[in-house]
């Protein structure tokens, strides 16, 4: 009797653990179903909009008239269309020069300033002017850039009148003047994310370099430089993606003028989607500008981050 | 034991008697209120069904009206006051950015949902609105306002796709040349009669280091304004057979306009090309002694910077190149205000067209603006405005539609570049006028599949 009784009780326990299981594993699918609006939401904005763009690109839509499917015409224009040198080039320009300005006057201002005094407060200066929008900066910098700017102006007061030129006006000053501009924007995040880097190095690993006779130049070369590789993947995968999708500041300074002179893949998007309304073939670049931005940045970090053997 | 049991009970007796109490108190002046609720909801109603209709036409109906032109509300305002008596007033809303409006309104067919009224541009860049249900048909509208003689029917061309009207016109501009009289007179130069005596003037101000024409690409769009300048100067007619995609950009008479511009640039006539046009920037240009080739819309700048018409500056309208051209010609431009085919106040906003034509609107947009409006009835007052216009009729100077509505949108963009690079330098006239050629082609091909001829 007593050993049924335990048999009652132990297969009460296990009918209860076993509701137990179910219940919990019911609970633990009802909390999925509290994700599917953020998902839900998330998915519309994110893919809906991408395959919207995808779909326009095989389109002939021009705003308000209504469009059909023709195929690869869109991509096939923009493969003849004269301007796509010109867009190319300057976007050439705009990774070389955010990759040399930039990145290189970041790594070289943070390694300066690891080692100084207030170097918060140095870094701080450095930062303030990434709080600005790409639209501040390049109203700001446009009345340096003017032919009656500010450094046109500077120059002739200095005698130096045949320096003075139409920065904004002429290829391809116009493109590294917008350069110096967002030059001036970013750098401050780059010092942060390698001082980051800097302050990661462990001191045992320093220390071991400077016994070593390691300073300056080899110091960089030999110990801090490969010590900042991940950091440096970071920031090169962002300036490069950054430098690639550009818009805010050549919007701003010259509208991709004069004469589309200025123009990048983003602005070249923008003057067909919505100045011209030619909304597929807009899309068309659009697909063209996120392909090179997503496969450039992927193939810089997975280099850039690759654990070596 | 029991007494208590006893005064519970009681107690319970009680609460519950006075409960119920209570609640027969509250049921009566709930019952109390619900009546006095009904009976002024009555009275409400009854007051406004009994209200008679002409009270309620007292307030006027409000029209929501967007727009794109900074600075522009009080235009409207005076509008609203001016047209309220026909039982409508107007709610503007300004948009800072041309391109986030054009795509509101846009958005605004798809979905049905937009404004009452809203400000766009007239000729070629209105079609693609008026045949895909942006623009409501107001043709009744016109057809009663040339009747009336509230606008001058030479106007209507440009309203009218497909021989409808869509849209009436915000104003009327002139494109003249702007000047400083006190510079002029500093200089002892007077408005020129002839080209020569024009060029003259530029040598004079530049002698004295004055840059004696702005000119800018600016946005890109300020590249067309010495192109059709010179153009009608030298052969308006070649100039709208040029827009009417009769005759070629590559036509040596074309190319030949071209090189009388490039002999403007070389002699350095011209302000750098990132020069700042409008508002401000141009009252500080004309200060300065440069002549500036800009719509008579820019004129309540001046004013407002402290400059006093026909004191201060004045406007002439550019002498003809060449001199076998009987009359002079000059750009007009007319902004236009459509009414949304979708609205849901449609009737009511044709009506605020309706007055927008006649005199008493049309003289308050006049005196705000510092204007020219359709209205012929309208006294201009502003004298530089006055001494133009005056000028305009007694001379009968031709008017010729500006270059950015004369064409398809796509040739029209693309073409302010093709004349930006020539303006840089970086394309020569044949080169220039050879690109232009082939983006007509191109532009005229598409808008012919997409709208016919």
């Amino acid at each position: 009797m007593a050993k049924k009784v335990a048999n009652h009780s132990s297969s009460s326990r296990v009918v209860s653990t076993s509701n137990m299981g179910i219940l919990n594993g019911f609970q633990g699918f009802r909390r999925y179903l509290f994700l599917i609006p953020a998902i839900a939401v998330t998915m519309f904005i994110l893919l809906y909009t991408i395959f919207r763009t995808v779909y326009l690109s095989f389109t002939n839509s021009e705003g308000l008239s209504p469009y059909k499917l023709i195929g690869f015409k869109n991509y096939l224009h923009f493969l003849h269309d004269p301007i796509l040198i010109r867009t190319m080039t300057n976007v050439g320009i705009w990774t070389i020069g955010t990759l040399l300005l930039p990145v290189l006057l970041g790594l070289f201002i943070a390694i300066i300033a690891n080692g100084i005094r207030a170097s918060g407060v140095y870094r701080f200066i450095f930062l303030l002017p990434y709080v600005l929008s790409g639209v501040a900066v390049g109203s700001i910098w446009i009345w340096i850039f003017r032919s009656d700017g500010i450094l046109n102006k500077t120059l002739k007061n200095f005698g130096l009148n045949s320096w003075a030129h139409s920065w904004l006006i002429e290829w391809p000053q116009n493109t590294i003047a917008m350069i110096i501009a967002s030059t001036w924007a970013t750098t401050g995040l780059v010092i942060v994310l390698f001082t980051v880097g800097l302050q990661a190095i462990p001191k045992q690993t320093v220390e071991a370099g400077l016994l070593d006779g390691a300073k300056g130049w080899t110091m960089f070369r030999f110990i801090l430089w490969p010590q900042l590789k991940y950091i440096r993947a970071v920031v090169i995968g962002t300036t490069l993606a950054n430098s690639l999708r550009t818009f805010d500041i050549v919007w701003t300074m010259t509208k991709g003028g004069p004469y589309q002179s200025s123009e990048t893949l983003a602005v070249s998007m923008y003057r067909e989607t919505f100045l011209i309304n030619r909304i597929g073939y807009g899309a068309s670049i659009s697909v063209l500008l996120g392909v090179l931005v997503v496969s450039i940045s992927f193939l810089a970090l997975r280099r850039g981050l690759k654990v070596e053997k | 034991m029991k007494a208590k049991l006893d005064h519970d009970k009681c107690h319970e007796f009680n609460r519950a008697s006075t409960k119920e109490l209570g609640n027969e108190m509250i049921d009566k002046k709930f019952h109390r209120y619900t009546a006095a609720l009904v009976v002024s909801m009555a009275s409400v109603v009854g007051v406004s069904l009994l209200t008679p209709l002409t009270a309620q036409a007292a307030t006027p109906t409000v029209l929501k009206i967007y727009h794109d032109k900074q600075g522009w509300d009080p235009r409207f305002m005076k509008i609203s006051s001016a047209i309220s008596s026909d039982g409508v007033s107007l709610k503007p809303t300004t948009f800072g950015d041309t391109t986030s409006y054009q795509n509101t309104l846009q958005q605004a067919v798809q979905t049905g949902k937009g404004p009452d009224l809203f400000t766009w541009w007239s000729g070629y860049r209105m079609v693609d609105g008026a045949k895909n249900g942006l623009f409501a048909d107001i043709s009744d509208v016109w057809k009663d306002a040339i009747k009336a003689g509230d606008v001058s029917p030479d106007l209507a061309s440009q309203f009218t796709v497909g021989g409808k009207q869509y849209a009436i016109p915000n104003g009327v501009s002139f494109w003249p040349m702007f000047y400083s009289k006190t510079v002029f007179a500093k200089y002892g130069l007077t408005p020129p009669k002839t080209w020569a005596d024009f060029l003259n003037i530029c040598d004079t101000l530049k002698k004295n280091g004055i840059t004696p024409l702005a000119a800018s690409v600016d946005g890109a769009w300020p590249a067309f304004i010495w192109f059709e300048q010179l153009m009608i100067s030298t052969d308006p007619q070649l100039y709208t057979d040029l827009m009417a995609n009769k005759v070629k950009f590559t036509d040596p008479k074309v190319v030949a306009v071209f090189n009388t511009w490039k002999g403007l640039i070389d002699k350095g006539y011209f302000t750098p090309l990132d020069t700042k046009f409008f508002g401000a920037d141009a009252a500080t240009l004309v200060k300065a002694g440069t002549m500036l080739p800009v719509g008579t819309w820019n004129n309540g700048a001046f004013t407002s910077n402290s400059m006093v018409g026909d004191v201060d500056y004045g406007a002439f309208v550019i002498p003809n190149i060449n001199p076998a051209l009987k009359t002079q010609s000059i750009i007009v431009e007319s902004g236009a205000i459509g009414a949304f085919a979708k609205g849901k106040n449609l009737a009511k906003a044709k009506v605020a067209l309706r007055a927008w034509l006649k005199k008493p609107a049309q003289t308050a947009w006049a005196n705000v603006a510092a204007d020219g409006v359709p209205n012929p009835k309208v006294p201009l007052t502003d004298p530089v405005l006055k001494s133009l216009s005056s000028y305009v009729s007694s001379n009968k100077v031709k008017l010729v539609q500006r270059f950015w509505e004369a064409g398809p949108v796509p040739l029209i963009e693309g073409g302010v570049n093709d004349l930006g690079a020539f303006m840089a330098g970086t394309k020569t006239a044949q080169e220039t006028a050879q690109a232009l050629a082939d983006r007509a082609a191109t532009e005229w091909a598409a808008w012919t599949s997409k709208y016919g001829k």
